[in-house]
Formats: C-alpha cells, sequence, structure tokens
C-alpha cells in the first residue's frame, strides 16, 4: 500500500498545523492589530507584547462566551475579528463605505469579470512577494545573526523535545486525561464542569479546537512541543532585553537546553501541555514590562502598564502556582529598583496594575464559585500544599521513587551526621537533590551565581548604571528566595507551593542568571564599546564548552500513559469511521481522547459482566463496529511523569488473579493494569475462537493489540463467553 | 443569382444528406442477416451431457503431490466429502445433493445417523454433516454425543430443520448444541422477517408484511414469505451468530428477543448451522449451503454460471387478435402496441442495466381465429432483434388449447413461407410436462435447439442441468410482473450459489389483459422495477440470452477445479473446459490486490466474480482495509 502515512509524518503535520494556528491567533492576529501602537518597542519586546496580547484576548473571549453559554466556532470567529471592525470603524470613521470598496476593488474586479481570478492571484502574490522581500530584507539585515542564533535555539528545543512527541504520541501525564475531559466539556459549554479552576490554558486549547477544528486530543500530545518552544523564546526575549550584549542571552539558553546538570524534574514537565509550565510563557513577560515601566521610559510606560496588567492577569488565568513565582520576581523588583519603586508615583500604578491583573482573573472564577460552582478539586491539593506537609511528603516520595537510590543516599547520609545542617548546607543538599543531577558542584555553582548575579548587581549601582544593577538585583532577590524555598521543608519556613515544582522554576530561572552574570562581566569589559558583542559570542561560545565539558543532555523518551498502537488506532477509527458508530472498548483514557465522535465501554466493566455471567447474561455493544484495546505489555500508569518501562506482559498467571474491586482508574494503575490487561487479551483470544472470520486483528504491534468486530445492528454478538478465567 | 461555387457546395450538401437518410438504412437492412440466429452457430461443438463432472470419491491426492505442496506451505482447501443423514428424495436433501454436484464436491448419503456413525472413520472425515434432524434420535444421549465427536474434530453440522419444540425444550444437550438459550413460545407468526448483510449476495433484507389499504399496490404480492411464517421462538446463546431472524407483530427488528430463523453456534472447532421454519425445503437451500460455506471456511471459492437472464415470453405475436379490446385500451391493433408502445419501453428498461433480453416469440395466441401471422413482422422484429443482440426464441404457449404439436407445425410453416426456414436455439416450454418437451424437441422447427427456458419448479432441487443428452434445461426463478418476498429470497439464493438469475415477462398478458392490473402502464412498472433492482443489485453478473446460458451451463457442468493458498496467493485450475470458467470468491475482511491467468470484479464486500481465462490462475490477497496512519 503506497497511500499510508507514518505517525511520525502525520505528528510532525499536526505539529505545523498546531503551531501555524497558535501562532497565528497569539502573534499574527495581534500584529496585524496592533503593529503600530507597539511599533516604537524593541523586536523582543514586540514579541512579548504581541504574544500576551493575543492569549489575553483569546482566553478571555472564550471565558466570556462560555460564561454566557454562547461559545461556538462562529461566535469565536466573529468575537476573534471585533477587534478589527472597532479598528476600521475606528480608523475609516467617516469614510468607511469608500475605504471599504478601495479594499476590495480587485475582488470587485474580479468577480465583475474584467479580471481573471488566476491573473489576481499573480499579482496579489508579486505584491505580497516584493513587499516582504524587501520589508524582510530590510529587517533582517542588521540582525541576521540573532535571526541564526533563534533558529538554532529553536532547532535546540525541537530536537530536546520534539523528539518524545514525534516518537511517543500518547500523553506522557496521567493529569492530561482529566484536563482533555475538562476541555471536552467547553464544548456543550460548561467550562467549570469539576468545578472552579483556573481556565487560562483550557480556554486556548478549546478554542484551538473550535476554531480550527483540531481534534482535543491531538492538541494535547502536540502542544506542549510549541509551549515549550514558546517558553524558551520568551525567555530568549527577555533576556534580550536585558541584557547589554547581544548574544550573552543565547549563552543562558543554551546552556538550560542542553546540560545535563539539571535534574530531569525541572524539565519532565515540559513535554506534557500542562497549565503550570503555560503558565511560564506569561512570568518573564510581566517582569519585563514592569521593569519598563520602572527605567522611566515614559513613551513606554502606558503600555508597559497595560501589559503587565495582562501579564499578571494570564499567570493567575492560567495557574497560580505562576503568579506566586511572578509575584515573587515582582517582589525582587521591588527590593532591586527600591530607588523608585518605593516613590509613590510609580508604586501607585505597579499595586493598581498588579490588582487590575489578579481582579481580571478572578471575577470569573469567582463569580462561578459565587453561584454556587465548588472549586476543582486540585485547587484544594494546591492549597493543601500551603498548609499540609503529609502531602509535600507525597509527592517527596514521587520524586523520590523517581530519583531511586539516589534519594536514599542523600537521606542517608543527612541522617548518618546526626547533627544539624547550616542554613547554607541545607540549601545546597536540596538543591543538588531537587534541582541538578546529584552533584553538590552543580548545586554550588548554581547558589554562586545567584549571589554572583546580586553583588554584580551592587556593582553596577556602584557604577551609575543603576537600571541595569536594579535588573540583576530584581532577578537574583527572587532566585535566592525560590532556593530558600526550596529547602523549606528542611527550614521550616512556610510553604506557598508543592515543594517538587520549585525546582522547575529555579532551572528556568538559571538560564536568566547565567546569562546576566556573563553579561554583567562582559559589560564590565566593554562597556559601551563595539567589543561587548564579541565578549557576547565569547561568553557563548564558553557556555558551549561547559556544556560539552559536563555533559550535553539526551533527548528524553518517556513513558507514556497509551502504547503508541493506542493512539495510531484511535487516530485511524476516528479517520474510518462516522461519528457514533463505533465504540472502545479499553482502559479508560480513550474515552475523553475521542470526545464525543464514538462511544467508549470501559474495560473493567466489561470485565466485571463476564466475572459475574450465568447463563443468561447478555453482554452486547450497539454500534456497527467495536474495537478492543488491548496492550500486551501494559503500560505502566502512574500519576508521576517517568521513562520507566516495565518488562511484564500479560500471562494465564495474571488473569488467574482476581480482578480490582476499586473504583475510578485502580484496575488499571501499576499492577493491577497487568491483570485487567491480561484477562481482557485471554477473553479476545477466546472470543476469537469462537469467532475467527469476525474479530479481526486491527493493528498489532509488539506491546499492543485492538481487535475489530464489525456487527449487523440487528443481531448483536454477545460478548459475554466463558473464557476460563472468568472465576 | 447563386455563384457556381455555392451552387456546386449545396449540391454537394444535399447528396450528403440524400445518402445518410435513405442509403445508410437500405445498406444496415442489407447487411443485416436476420434469417440466420446468431445463437445456433457452433452448437454442434458445445459439451454434451456426458462431459458432466461427477466426483468420483477418488480424491485423494498422490502422497508425493501432496508433500510438494505441504513444502510449498500450501494449504489445501478442504473441499472434500459432504455426508447427508437423511431421505435423499426430501427437498433439503435434494438441494443439498444439487449443491454438492454445482461444487464439484463427493456427496456419501446415510437414512440415520447410526448408520453413518457406523461407519465414521477418524482418518477420513468429511467437510460436514447435512442433517435432518428426524433422523437423530435426540432421546439417545449417544447420538448427540457422535455429534459432538463431530465437530470436535472439526466436522460442521447442518441441520436443515430443527426437532421438535418439545424436544430442544426438554433436552439440554440439544439446546447446547444448536446454540439456544432457552425456548420464549412454542409457535410463533412472524410479520417481517430480517436477512443479515454478508450471507447471501444481494445485501441486508427486510421482509415486512405489507400494511395499509395501498400496501397492495406499492408491493403486489409481498405477502408472499420465504419460508414458514410460524415456527417456535428461540433465543440465541453466546457464540452464535444469527444471519436470518424475524419479529412478531407489534416488535421492532432491532429487538435482542426476536425469534430467530437462521444462525450459527461456534464450538472453536467447528460450527453447527440451523434452519428454523422451513427455509431449506427446496432449491433455496443450495443458496444457503453455499453461503454456509463460506461462513465455514476463511476464504471459499467455488464455481458459477454468471449469467443473468431476461426472458420475454410470448413477444412478439405477429397477428391482429384481441381487436376490440385492443382498440379499447389502447386504441392499436396488438401488432402496433407490440411494436410502437411495449419494444420501446421493454429496449429502455434492458438497456439502463445493459441486460440481454430472450424474446420468445409466438406467431400467434389464437390459433382458432382467422388472423393469420404477418411475416412482415416477423421480418422487422428478426431485423430489430438482430441488431440489438436480442435472442429470439419460440414460445409453446398458445391461448387456443392445440398441443404443442400442432402449434409447432403450424409455426414450422409460418416460418418456412416468411423465411424459408430458421434455426431455433432455446425454447420456452412454460408448464409443459418433460414428455411433451421431448416430443416438442423432435418437431423440425425445434430441430437445432439445445436449450428450454421452463418454469420454475419447487420440487426441482436445482435450476439448471441436462434435459437430455445434448439439450440443456434452465429455470425461470420467479415471474418478473409479479415482485414477492419468496422470489426475491430464491433470486438471492440462485445469484449466491450459481450467479444465475433469470425472469420471465409474460407478454401475452397485454394481448389478453385479465384485469385493470394488465394494462401495460401498470406491468411496465413491475417491469421496470424488476429489472431495474436486480439489475443494480447484480450488476456485476454477465447479463445474457437463454442459448448464453446454455453454453455456460454446459461449461459449468462439465468443469472441474481446485484450490489451494500460499500466505496471501490462491492458486486455482479447473480442467475439462476449453472456455472461461467463473467463480465467486467470498472472503472475510479481505481483497483481491491483483490476478494472473483472468480478471476479477467486486460484487459486493468479501464477494468477488472471478473469470479464470486460462486452467491455472493465480490471485494474490490483501487485507480489506490498510490503516492510513501506522
Amino acid at each position: 500500500m503506497g497511500n499510508d502515512m507514518s505517525m511520525t509524518m502525520l505528528t510532525i503535520f499536526q505539529i505545523l498545523g498546531v503551531s501555524a494556528a497558535y501562532l497565528g491567533v497569539t502573534l499574527g492576529l495581534p500584529w496585524l492589530l496592533l503593529r503600530r501602537k507597539f511599533g516604537h518597542m524593541r523586536t523582543p519586546a514586540r514579541f512579548m507584547a504581541y504574544s500576551i496580547a493575543g492569549n489575553f484576548y483569546c482566553m478571555n473571549l472564550v471565558l466570556l462566551l462560555q460564561l454566557l453559554h454562547l461559545s461556538n466556532r462562529a461566535t469565536l470567529v466573529i468575537g476573534t475579528l471585533i477587534p478589527f471592525f472597532a479598528a476600521a470603524a475606528g480608523k475609516y470613521r467617516n469614510s468607511f463605505l469608500s475605504a471599504l470598496e478601495r479594499r476590495t476593488d480587485g475582488i470587485r474586479i474580479v468577480l465583475e469579470g474584467k479580471m481573471g481570478a488566476k491573473t489576481f492571484m499573480l499579482r496579489l502574490g508579486n505584491r505580497i512577494g516584493k513587499l516582504s522581500s524587501g520589508w524582510l530584507g530590510k529587517w533582517l539585515a542588521p540582525r541576521w545573526m540573532d535571526a541564526l542564533l533563534t533558529l538554532g535555539v529553536a532547532g535546540l528545543v525541537l530536537y530536546m523535545y520534539g523528539t518524545n512527541t514525534v516518537s511517543i504520541y500518547g500523553y506522557c501525564t496521567s493529569d492530561m486525561t482529566v484536563h482533555n475531559y475538562w476541555i471536552n466539556s467547553m464544548t456543550d459549554n460548561r467550562i467549570f464542569v469539576n468545578g472552579v479552576y483556573p481556565f487560562g490554558f483550557h480556554c486556548l486549547i478549546y478554542y484551538l479546537h473550535e476554531v480550527f477544528a483540531i481534534p482535543v486530543y491531538v492538541l494535547l500530545r502536540v502542544f506542549a512541543l510549541v509551549q515549550v518552544l514558546m517558553i524558551h523564546l520568551v525567555l530568549l526575549a527577555f533576556l534580550k532585553m536585558v541584557c547589554k550584549s547581544k548574544y550573552t542571552p543565547y549563552a543562558g539558553v543554551v546552556f538550560y537546553i542542553t546540560s545535563n546538570i539539571f535534574y530531569q524534574y525541572t524539565y519532565l514537565r515540559y513535554f506534557a501541555p500542562l497549565p503550570q509550565e503555560y503558565g511560564l510563557i506569561f512570568i518573564l513577560p510581566s517582569v519585563w514590562f514592569a521593569i519598563a515601566f520602572l527605567q522611566e521610559k515614559e513613551y513606554l510606560s502606558k503600555h508597559s502598564l497595560i501589559l503587565f496588567t495582562a501579564s499578571i492577569s494570564l499567570t493567575l488565568a492560567v495557574h497560580f502556582y505562576d503568579t506566586m513565582i511572578a509575584g515573587l520576581f515582582c517582589a525582587g523588583i521591588a527590593v532591586g529598583f527600591c530607588f523608585r519603586c518605593l516613590r509613590w508615583r510609580y508604586l501607585k500604578w505597579l499595586l493598581l496594575a498588579g490588582a487590575t491583573g489578579v481582579l481580571i482573573a478572578v471575577l470569573p472564577m469567582a463569580a462561578a464559585y459565587a453561584t454556587g460552582t465548588p472549586l476543582e478539586g486540585s485547587l484544594y491539593w494546591g492549597m493543601n500544599m500551603a498548609s499540609s506537609e503529609s502531602e509535600i511528603d507525597t509527592e517527596k516520595e514521587r520524586a523520590d521513587a523517581q530519583k531511586g537510590e539516589k534519594a536514599q543516599d542523600t537521606e542517608g547520609k543527612a541522617g548518618s551526621e546526626g547533627k544539624p545542617l547550616g542554613i547554607m548546607d541545607t540549601v545546597l543538599g536540596e538543591l543538588r537533590y531537587y534541582v541538578t543531577n546529584d552533584s553538590i558542584t552543580a548545586a554550588g555553582f548554581m547558589l554562586g551565581s545567584v549571589g554572583a548575579l546580586f553583588v554584580l548587581g551592587l556593582l553596577w549601582y556602584i557604577l551609575r548604571r543603576p537600571d541595569y544593577g536594579a535588573v540583576m538585583v530584581a532577578v537574583s532577590v527572587p532566585m535566592g528566595i525560590l532556593c530558600l524555598l526550596q529547602a523549606s521543608i528542611k527550614l521550616g519556613l512556610p510553604q506557598v507551593m508543592d515543594v517538587s515544582r520549585y525546582s522547575i522554576y529555579i532551572g528556568y530561572g538559571m538560564a536568566i542568571v547565567w546569562s546576566l552574570c556573563l553579561d554583567g562581566v562582559v559589560y564590565l569589559l566593554f562597556l559601551e564599546r563595539r567589543g561587548i558583542n564579541f565578549g557576547g559570542l565569547a561568553a557563548l561560545a564558553a557556555a558551549c564548552s561547559a556544556v560539552v565539558m559536563t555533559g550535553v543532555r539526551t533527548p528524553v523518551r518517556l513513558s507514556a500513559c497509551e502504547t503508541n498502537g493506542a493512539i495510531i488506532c484511535l487516530t485511524n477509527i476516528m479517520r474510518e469511521n462516522r461519528d457514533a458508530s463505533w465504540t472502545i472498548c479499553s482502559a479508560n483514557d480513550e474515552r475523553q481522547m475521542m470526545g464525543e465522535s464514538g462511544y467508549h465501554y470501559e474495560m473493567i466493566e466489561f470485565l466485571r459482566v463476564l466475572e459475574e455471567m450465568d447463563g443468561d447474561t447478555s453482554l452486547t455493544i450497539p454500534t456497527d463496529v467495536v474495537y478492543f484495546f488491548v496492550e500486551k505489555k501494559p503500560v505502566y500508569y502512574q500519576d508521576i511523569m517517568s521513562a520507566i518501562r516495565p518488562g511484564w506482559e500479560v500471562s494465564p498467571a495474571d488473569a488467574r488473579k482476581p480482578l480490582s474491586t476499586e473504583g475510578g482508574i485502580e484496575p488499571y494503575i501499576k499492577g493491577e493494569r497487568l491483570v485487567t490487561m491480561s484477562h481482557m487479551y485471554y477473553w479476545a483470544q477466546a472470543f476469537r475462537e469462537l469467532y475467527p472470520n469476525e474479530m479481526e486483528v486491527y493493528y498489532e504491534s509488539d506491546e499492543f493489540i485492538c481487535y475489530r468486530i464489525r456487527q449487523d445492528v440487528y443481531n448483536l454478538y454477545n460478548f459475554a463467553i466463558d473464557y476460563g478465567y472468568n472465576q | 443569382m447563386i455563384s457556381r461555387r455555392n451552387f456546386f457546395s449545396i449540391t454537394i450538401l444535399m447528396v450528403t444528406m440524400l445518402f445518410l437518410c435513405m442509403c445508410l438504412n437500405n445498406l444496415k437492412d442489407s447487411w443485416n442477416d436476420y434469417a440466420v440466429n446468431r445463437y445456433t452457430e457452433t452448437a454442434e461443438n458445445y459439451p454434451s451431457n456426458i462431459n458432466v463432472y461427477v466426483p468420483d470419491g477418488s480424491r485423494e491426492k498422490d502422497p508425493k503431490e501432496q508433500a510438494a505442496e505441504t513444502d510449498r506451505g500450501e494449504t489445501v482447501s478442504d473441499r472434500d466429502r459432504v455426508v447427508c443423514i437423511g431421505d435423499m428424495n426430501q427437498l433439503s436433501m435434494s438441494a443439498a445433493e444439487a449443491w454438492v454436484t454445482y461444487t464439484k464436491r463427493d456427496i456419501a448419503g446415510y437414512p440415520a445417523l447410526p448408520a453413518y456413525e457406523s461407519v465414521w472413520n477418524e482418518e477420513d472425515l468429511p467437510e460436514m454433516l447435512v442433517l435432518d434432524s428426524a433422523c437423530v434420535d435426540w432421546e439417545a444421549g449417544e447420538e448427540i454425543d457422535f455429534l459432538n465427536t463431530c465437530l470436535e474434530k472439526g466436522v460442521h453440522l447442518v441441520f436443515c430443520n430443527l426437532p421438535d419444540v418439545s424436544v430442544i425444550k426438554e433436552n439440554g444437550q440439544a439446546r447446547e448444541l444448536f446454540g439456544i438459550q432457552k425456548v420464549l413460545e412454542d409457535e410463533i407468526t412472524v410479520t417481517n422477517l430480517y436477512l443479515r448483510e454478508g450471507f447471501l449476495l444481494g445485501g441486508q433484507t427486510f421482509y415486512r408484511e405489507k400494511a395499509g389499504s395501498d400496501a397492495d399496490t406499492m408491493l403486489p404480492g409481498s405477502g408472499a414469505f420465504p419460508g414458514e411464517r410460524t415456527f417456535p421462538w428461540y433465543i440465541p446463546a453466546s457464540g452464535t451468530k444469527v444471519y436470518m431472524k424475524g419479529a412478531p407483530e407489534g416488535m421492532d427488528m432491532d429487538e435482542e428477543q426476536c425469534p430467530i430463523v437462521l444462525w450459527r453456534k461456534s464450538f472453536g472447532t467447528a460450527y453447527v448451522f440451523a434452519v428454523n421454519g422451513g427455509l431449506m425445503e427446496g432449491s433455496e437451500g443450495i443458496g444457503i449451503l453455499s453461503a454456509m460455506s463460506a461462513e465455514m471456511h476463511s476464504y471459499e471459492i467455488y464455481p458459477v454460471l454468471n449469467a443473468q437472464n431476461m426472458i420475454l415470453t410470448g413477444y412478439p405475436s405477429l397477428a391482429d387478435e384481441n381487436a376490440a379490446e385492443m382498440e379499447r385500451l389502447y386504441s392499436r391493433s396488438v401488432k402496433q402496441v407490440f411494436q410502437e408502445i411495449l419494444w420501446p419501453n421493454i429496449l429502455m428498461a434492458l438497456q439502463k442495466q445493459n441486460y440481454k433480453a430472450t424474446c420468445m416469440l409466438t406467431p400467434q395466441y389464437d390459433y382458432s381465429d382467422d388472423n393469420p401471422p404477418d411475416g412482415r413482422q416477423l421480418e422487422y422484429y428478426l431485423k430489430v432483434f438482430n441488431e440489438r443482440a436480442v435472442e429470439t426464441g419460440w414460445s409453446a404457449r398458445n391461448m387456443s388449447g392445440i398441443s404443442p404439436t400442432e402449434k409447432l407445425e403450424e409455426d414450422y410453416r409460418f416460418f418456412q413461407d416468411v423465411l424459408g426456414g430458421y434455426d431455433i436455439a432455446s425454447f420456452y416450454a412454460g408448464g409443459l410436462e418433460d414428455e411433451q418437451m421431448a416430443e416438442a424437441l423432435e418437431a423440425q422447427l425445434l430441430a437445432s435447439a439445445k436449450t428450454v427456458v421452463r418454469d420454475y419448479d419447487e420440487t426441482e432441487s436445482g435450476p439448471v442441468g441436462f434435459l437430455s443428452e445434448n439439450v440443456t434445461a434452465q429455470s425461470i426463478l420467479g415471474d418478473g410482473l409479479e415482485y414477492t418476498y419468496k422470489n426475491d429470497f430464491r433470486y438471492k439464493c440462485m445469484e449466491t450459489a450459481l450467479g444465475y438469475f433469470s425472469v420471465s415477462f409474460d407478454m401475452s398478458r397485454v394481448a389478453y389483459p385479465d384485469d385493470d392490473k394488465s394494462a401495460w402502464e401498470q406491468l411496465s412498472r413491475s417491469l421496470a422495477t424488476t429489472i431495474d433492482t436486480y439489475g443494480r443489485l447484480f450488476r456485476g453478473f454477465a447479463r445474457t440470452t437463454a442459448a448464453e446460458c446454455d453454453m455456460r451451463i454446459r461449461q459449468f457442468l462439465a468443469l472441474d477445479y481446485s484450490d489451494s493458498r500460499t500466505d496471501d496467493r490462491i492458486r486455482l485450475r479447473t480442467e475439462g473446459i476449453d472456455g472461461p470458467a467463473w467463480f465467486i470468491l467470498r472472503t472475510h475482511n479481505e481483497a483481491i490486490r491483483e490476478m494472473e491467468g483472468g480478471s476479477w470484479q467486486e460484487l459486493e464486500e468479501g464477494a468477488y466474480l472471478i473469470e479464470a481465462a486460462q486452467s491455472e490462475v493465480t490471485l494474490t490477497l490483501e487485507p480489506a482495509d490498510e490503516r492510513l496512519y501506522r
């Protein structure tokens, strides 16, 4: 068959499609509308500004329409176009019709038959080509090195994180199924289906799903890559704005992406499109626009303040952990820019903007809560993190499970000495444990970098570059606090979030710390002289050398919650069948992935019917086609991200074990999944013996098999058979 | 003034027009060799009765050949022996016998199960047992045990009927054997029947009892259901697959508890097929057995006729008859009605589905009146038929009650007078007895006849065969002007078993209408509906005339074949014939990718018509549907 396509190739196309849709909505459309308003900003700032504007509008549009129960493709598209109409109405207040006539002149000529469509398209193409080549050439001429390096950074991100996306098709974290469910519910305008939750991320995914007709499960599979790319580009853009040298920003970013010194939990969550990580995109813009406001650049002030407000709002709309970090950075800014911040004329605006941002994000949730919608369970979990140590211990145990012996060693050493450690040793120990790859040197280097940055900041105050020094202090202070918080359990400090999550922010912030340190040194050496950029390049080269010396990280291949085969089958099934004509009998995840396209039969329910069957038991599934997803080598389903791949296989011995009597996903996690799948596998074998021509193998790989049975809906098959392990 | 150049041009134009209008028709007429029947030319070379393939029970292969096949990894089809248990004179057993003959299998018959058990040999297992349930002692557990042993050894069981409901009710072993979970009622009358897609060719079918005052107009004759409508109400157990079921009044067909009519129970090693409601009591049984056989195997390939006939009986008639009635109804004479109204209608309907017609001509219906047949009409029709590749046969029917012999003499004289003789290849015997047919075939007019088209006889086991040494018989399966469910079921059975379809349209009903329903506007609608419905449903099969069908019958009966499979390749070898042979290949979730030595076309999902142009053909299969994303 020459017309098939590998799933990897499809995934690449899906990534391209999703990227185009997302970047088009969050960067392209804001650029079209706001390019003149933000024209005075530098390119990295504009990049952040467009991203904030696009995300802010998109999320709040969805939120508004959802709360009004009006959300669908038409209203979303109209809502997206409203700012354009408004802008056009404002611009052409008295000459709207004539402007419209002028703008649509070409189309009129084609419609009247005075010009052929091909000629029109050719002319249009030539015009765009001339415009773009002229503009692009002019824009690129002084920036070609930057463009190349940015592409290089993007390439590194795609390689480091995309390898997993194009080879592991399933969700890399069990949370995804829940997010999938929430997003699916938004199709019915039930935004807070499981309770009040920061829905910014879901609003955006829902928007892409509804407007571009991209299935939610596809978005949740591939959006992580788009998201992680944006996280790194925003990081780069921020650094470009705060660094003096053009190239020192790349040093920190490249080191962060490629260095092997980070413990994998600091970046593992990037492999899934999780709200907390999505919120990272908005933390640094909020920091930058606050800094920009305080740098007393009048022409920036108004827009900076608005964008600061929007950024703060977005962090809270997506995940409140991100707001906490943004708040921490704001505190750092207050320290760094204390010479301005303490002045009422700045402080009042910053407080007002911050409060407005928080209010914008909180209001819809508060309104929903006030009208009787309870808080979503994970919010309670998040809040408990701040008050309960037991939850933290649980999380730490999970982390220990991933770190294996290393964790035990660390605990062992600390315990064996028997005397209390100093603050510095505790912080270093915790950094080593949570952030580094079990290297006290790396931990020391990180903590030292933060200290060095603070010292450099003070030095630049002394050298009468207060704005520059303030930025360094503004970054080093929250980073220092984060390092302290990482050790908060040991130090007995109050908790503000789940302890394991600090490491993600510390890793991300380290890129800023290192870039600023290098930049501070390079700036010290060259000041405003031309050599500063060469110094920056030398710093980049040094960073690359350091990466090579300390070890380059190899791309991770995670263990997904679904087999590749299951995703391949689901994709084919949704393509081949008309809606609502098919059922998948599988473990739970496909239920949400398929959305409303088909039906799902819970595997454990299926097996429980067989367990209790007698002569009169009838088990029928009333759709044209029924698919059975069976894992021959069941996945190791757990609630933490990992690369664990157990070597187990279904066996008669496991089929002889009783089925789990627990509810929820208990029958599908860890060892219970092996038992459940073993039962299902031997049922399928027995059924196929009875129906050799009817029960066909739809897809098979080493780890997964999908059976298909096509039914006559007037004569359904009775799936209740004695398969030898009914018990 | 007209110029010379223009004058010349106009003249050339006029001459061209004159040539096109006048000469072409004259040339066509003069080249039309209508007096010679194109379907009789090679009659003497046809295989005769002595060429019929008869399995001799010696299918055992040469051990060396078998070893070579095993070495090649071939799986040779186990199409071998069918054992019938029951009275071979019964209709169901006759149908089984005919099916065995058509599919070139061996057959063995035993009056009762113990008789077969006594000769049971595990080394020489049959493919299936076809049983009359009355020949099994259900009280004796040993006989059921023996049937279970057969199943364990991989021998399929086909029950043409079921034991009495009391036996099923009381005997758990029997219920287990038939895959009956419980007996809901001893007797139930169904108003609807449902036939599952993929069993018989022709797709999913509902036979619903007519309802409403206009039902008779909308669906004339729909009351004639296949099989019986009253039978015990059984509920199937797990491991079964239901092919046909009914629904009593007030019950929807999609309800799970519907009474089952035709189903199978799987035992892992073999199947038990059960028929409730007398469906196997007739030649329909051969279609049901073919479908069952296709279900038994991963693939099934068997020979078919591949012939679809449309027989117009009593058309045309060449004399002016029943003038008053014709004048009243159509304001025309019968000759004009046939020529100006019927023929364009018929031709259009046939052409739409690419059917060929066989017109069973009768010079006149009534030999007692003074209206002689018109010789010019004969010439006209023969010319038109010759142009359209319509076969002209002869119909034995008449309205005046004269014997076939007398009619033959009269008609012979008429043909001699008009054409100086005409070779007729096929004749429509209607309801003539065998002796009358034999006598008719002796007549001079039918000296060249090689096939007899006769009405369907429910007691006949097979629709095609040899009538005498050189003359074949082919049955008309139904009246194309009357739709009944029974006929529809029969057509599907015959298409499944033989790729054979033959319906008649009695045109004498137009000349001598019984009632208002016989008016042409009514009949033409029925005719068009039949042609269109079955033309679409069985578009893959070849359209033939009676004489062409005769040729295929001879080839079909003379054919022997064998097939084997290696991975995805099926090798099919044919013997005993020179020309092409046709087969139906039925698969499960597989499709033909390519073929060497012939051609193929898809009839419907999982069913393919194979034309074997050479004595050995190879088919390569592939999964019926591939995943786009891998």
